[in-house]
């Protein structure tokens, strides 16, 4: 059901169809998927629109296939995307592994519900932590949130930009209760959508390496596969100078240098990679760090508590890997009570506790997974009673 | 200001066409913060299913349902389900020709005959579009022209006559019977 | 293409133009066992891209793991070395974002007939013009010699003891059964006849698989009373049938412990990622 109107910019649209346009809008033009609730529509989205630009929309036999089939797109040069939920966000593991190891850009939007296994449809925030550790082996994952129409448009065009500039599959933590919510959002102009893409060699062909870089911390520029730049890619452990045949030698170097790469290159930004918002913090008694679909609920919560004269702030989190440890410090800093609401049974609470430790602010979790939204009034709950202590 | 609307029946009665073409209404035409949801079940016709518009003055309203406003129960099992749930000062707005038992919250009753309303309009399955404009003329979410606009937008060709004339009269009906005004 | 470049391969032009070899002087060697059927299989397909003189640097071999896993690494073009099994989902991105890209997959029998069957028979499905080479060795070697979906009935291996009591896969069946374009077999005793086997198959547009049967005399061959690598020659020269040969070979082919050789199936029939692209601009200009 997509509006008519194709000339007007203020459109009503799905979490969903937004983070499609978000990742067209920041040049997104392969998509490889395999289809399910709730994430369906973001994939009829590209079905519908990328055949028009030019693009790849395909439908492959599973989701293990949809990634590789990214892989395979990315290393030729295409800016690539799937979208999926739970049970495949169990499939796609793999393949973000594989990305991730290979060092090849893609983004995966996952449309979280409730598990573990096939679960419900329903909404939860249940694959967040899964998010950084769901693949195997040491690594440092980026994931960002977004907790409305418009931020699914967002954080997709700034997912499109990490994962293209940094050399590496970005994860878009969507939600059922926000990628099936329609807003009334302003779309940019697609051609003002403007972000970095990933790095190019500027040496000769004969001195390129797919992996090569001085620091630790530094993005090897990447050609494309059939641009005359020889690539050797490997999900295997490399080092930087690898030039094919490198796996004739074992070297224990190489392995070390491969893994500490692979989170110095995200740490090293974590600061520019960083997505938070406060609202109030600065007086705030009570902070509730919230993300995705619990930051509404969390601002109502703090909305009712100010009229009633009640310090409440609230710090969105939009960021979630890696952890923006720095701000929720910050912004916690004079805090009696920090809460953290989840549609989970405590899962970044862990995150903010280790965080916060250290400063000794109690930490409270709220949760609910029974496949409902968090309401102000669990978070007002929890305030009143604590005020009652 | 924040309302929110539920419209709540079976599958199959376009409870979240109706949902889209009220937020639509409201937040691509009027300019106000609209977002609507749904009770999602996989695609099968004929199970309960609601759709909720919250439309509001604040960007930072709270997007989903909690207690509506204004309820428009289009059968009996949804009106028995939700109309408790309305809020104090909120209205139920329903069929008596699909709901004869309307006890629950009496006094916060509004009867609108929108199947028949829809018959004469020319399709008697816009009886969703004459609960719209209803709906916006009681609560001032929405202008008429917003609706119809929407309508236009979003209700595929073969139908778009009888459903843009639903809304009309829906539109009317409440200002006259219901608001007690003169369209 | 010249004869005299079919004729003779000086094998110092050959290395040169699609090989990088290790490099004696640092240590390096290949890492495929004394006597391995791979090195077979490289140098056939060394050969092959020498014939078919395209510009390396549009073609792509695509791994996984396995002995066969590192052998893309010893050409000049450009290699993927990707998950286990995934070879043919990776080609099928890599052909839709780039369909000038010459696609290799080069793959092991628990690799495509296995782990990685669905994107086998997929591919095959789709026929998207990708080149699947299948090194079948009857098992699992590079983890040590267990049994697979390639293992012959009897066979002994670290994970069947006894002798494995499974029906093993007819890996070229299996692909035309799946829609594959092109579909031969070769052995590693056919060293020749396996180039022409992949110069044909690289050429053909579609989906093309070429399975070699290829000898691991360390692991399997140890285990089933076949030790050294010329027991394997021998067999893979003494039952091999030529597909379509004269004389018998429709009777010879059923004998038990036979196996045809050749092209064993081809045709012409439209490709995947030009119907994607017509299918698309039919879709772009309905808009």
């Amino acid at each position: 059901m997509s509006n008519k109107h194709a000339q007007s910019r203020r459109v009503l649209l799905l979490g969903n169809e937004a983070c499609a346009e978000g990742a067209i809008a920041a040049g997104v033009r392969f998509y490889a998927g395999y289809p399910i609730t709730p994430a369906t529509e973001i994939f009829e989205r590209f079905a519908y629109r990328l055949p028009a630009l030019g693009g790849v929309c395909v439908q492959m036999e599973d989701e293990c296939g949809s990634m590789h089939a990214l892989l395979g797109a990315a290393a030729a040069g295409q800016r690539v995307a799937t979208a999926t939920s739970g049970p495949g966000f169990n499939l796609v593991q793999e393949g973000i592994a594989s990305l991730a190891s290979a060092e090849l850009p893609a983004v995966i939007i996952n449309v979280q519900r409730i598990g573990p296994s096939t679960g419900s449809i329903h909404g939860a925030q249940m694959d967040v932590m899964q998010a950084q550790w769901g693949f195997n082996g040491n690594h440092q994952t980026i994931a960002l949130a977004p907790s409305s129409v418009s931020e699914c448009f967002w954080t997709t065009v700034r997912a499109v930009e990490l994962a293209e500039t940094l050399r590496m599959p970005v994860l878009v933590m969507s939600e059922m209760h926000v990628g099936l919510m329609r807003q009334a959002v302003e779309l940019p102009d697609y051609d003002e959508v403007r972000i970095e893409g990933r790095p190019r060699p500027t040496c000769a062909p004969s001195d390129y390496r797919t992996y090569l870089c001085k620091r630790l911390e530094d993005v090897p520029p990447l050609a494309d596969i059939g641009s005359g730049y020889r690539n050797v890619f490997q999900v295997t452990t490399h080092g930087s100078e690898t030039a094919g045949g490198g796996g004739m030698v074992w070297d224990y170097k190489e392995a070390d240098w491969h893994l500490r790469h692979l989170a110095a290159k995200v740490l090293h930004r974590r600061h520019e990679i960083e997505w938070v918002e406060p609202f109030a913090t600065e007086d705030a008694e009570v902070v509730i760090v919230a993300y995705g679909s619990c930051v509404s609920a969390a601002l109502a919560a703090m909305k009712a508590a100010r009229q009633d004269g009640r310090r409440v702030g609230v710090l969105k989190l939009v960021s979630l890997w890696p952890f923006p440890e720095d701000a929720v410090r910050r912004h916690a800093a004079k805090a009696e009570l920090v809460l953290v609401p989840e549609l989970n049974l405590g899962q970044m609470v862990r995150e903010v506790e280790r965080v916060l430790g250290p400063s000794g602010i109690p930490v409270h979790p709220i949760n609910r997974v029974d496949s409902y939204y968090m309401w102000p009034d669990d978070i007002l709950g929890v305030l009143n009673a604590m005020a009652g202590r | 200001m924040r309302t929110e609307v539920r419209f709540a029946g079976d599958g199959g009665q376009g409870l979240v066409l109706a949902g889209i073409v009220l937020a639509e209404a409201a937040g691509v035409y009027g300019g106000h913060y609209a977002s609507q949801s749904q009770f999602y079940a996989p695609v099968i016709m004929g199970g309960p299913s609601y759709a909720d518009v919250v439309i509001s003055d604040s960007d930072t309203a709270f997007p989903w349902g909690t207690s509506p406003n204004v309820l428009v129960a289009l059968t009996q099992r949804s009106f028995d389900h939700f109309a408790n749930r309305v809020a104090d000062d909120g209205l139920v707005l329903t069929d008596p020709s699909l709901v004869p038992e309307r006890g629950i919250r009496a006094d916060r009753v509004v009867p609108i005959p929108a199947r028949e309303i829809a018959e004469r309009a020319g399709a008697a399955k816009a009886a969703n579009m004459v609960c719209v404009a209803a709906v916006a003329a009681l609560t001032g979410v929405a202008t008429l022209e917003h609706v119809q606009k929407a309508i236009d937008a979003r209700v595929p060709g073969r139908l778009l006559d009888a459903n843009r004339a639903a809304a009309k009269q829906g539109w009317d009906y409440a200002q006259k019977v219901l608001c007690g005004r003169e369209a | 293409m010249t004869s005299a470049r079919r004729m003779a391969i000086p094998m110092v032009e050959l290395a040169k133009a699609t090989a990088r070899l290790p490099d004696a002087q640092a240590g390096e060697t290949f890492r495929y066992c004394p006597g391995c059927g791979l090195g077979i299989v490289q140098s056939a397909l060394a050969r092959a891209l020498y014939r078919l003189e395209i510009d390396l640097s549009t073609v792509v071999t695509v791994g996984g793991s396995g002995c066969y896993g590192i052998m893309g690494e010893y050409f000049q073009s450009n290699h993927i070395h990707g998950s286990h099994g995934r070879a043919p989902a990776v080609g099928v991105g890599l052909k839709l974002a780039n369909p000038k890209l010459t696609v290799i997959t080069i793959q092991g029998d628990g690799d495509a007939l296995a782990i990685g069957a669905s994107h086998f028979i997929h591919a095959a499905r789709r026929n998207v013009d990708i080149t699947v080479l299948i090194c079948n060795n009857f098992g699992y070697a590079n983890t040590g010699g267990q049994y697979g979906p390639s293992t012959p009935l009897g066979g002994v291996t670290e994970t069947s003891p006894a002798g494995c009591f499974e029906y093993p896969f007819d890996a070229c069946q299996l692909a035309i059964g799946a829609g594959a374009t092109f579909v031969a077999r070769s052995t590693s005793y056919h060293a020749i006849h396996m180039t022409n086997m992949l110069e044909r198959a690289i050429r053909h547009k579609g989906f093309s698989v070429v399975e070699v049967l290829q000898h691991c005399h360390v692991l399997y061959g140890k285990r089933n009373g076949m030790p050294e690598a010329t027991q394997w020659l021998t067999l893979f020269k003494e039952n091999s049938v030529r597909a379509g040969a004269p004389g018998g070979a429709e009777a010879r082919r059923a004998e038990p412990g036979k196996w045809e050789i050749g092209v064993l199936h081809q045709e012409e029939k439209p490709e995947f990622v030009e119907m994607y692209f017509a299918t698309a601009a039919k879709l772009a200009g309905n808009r």
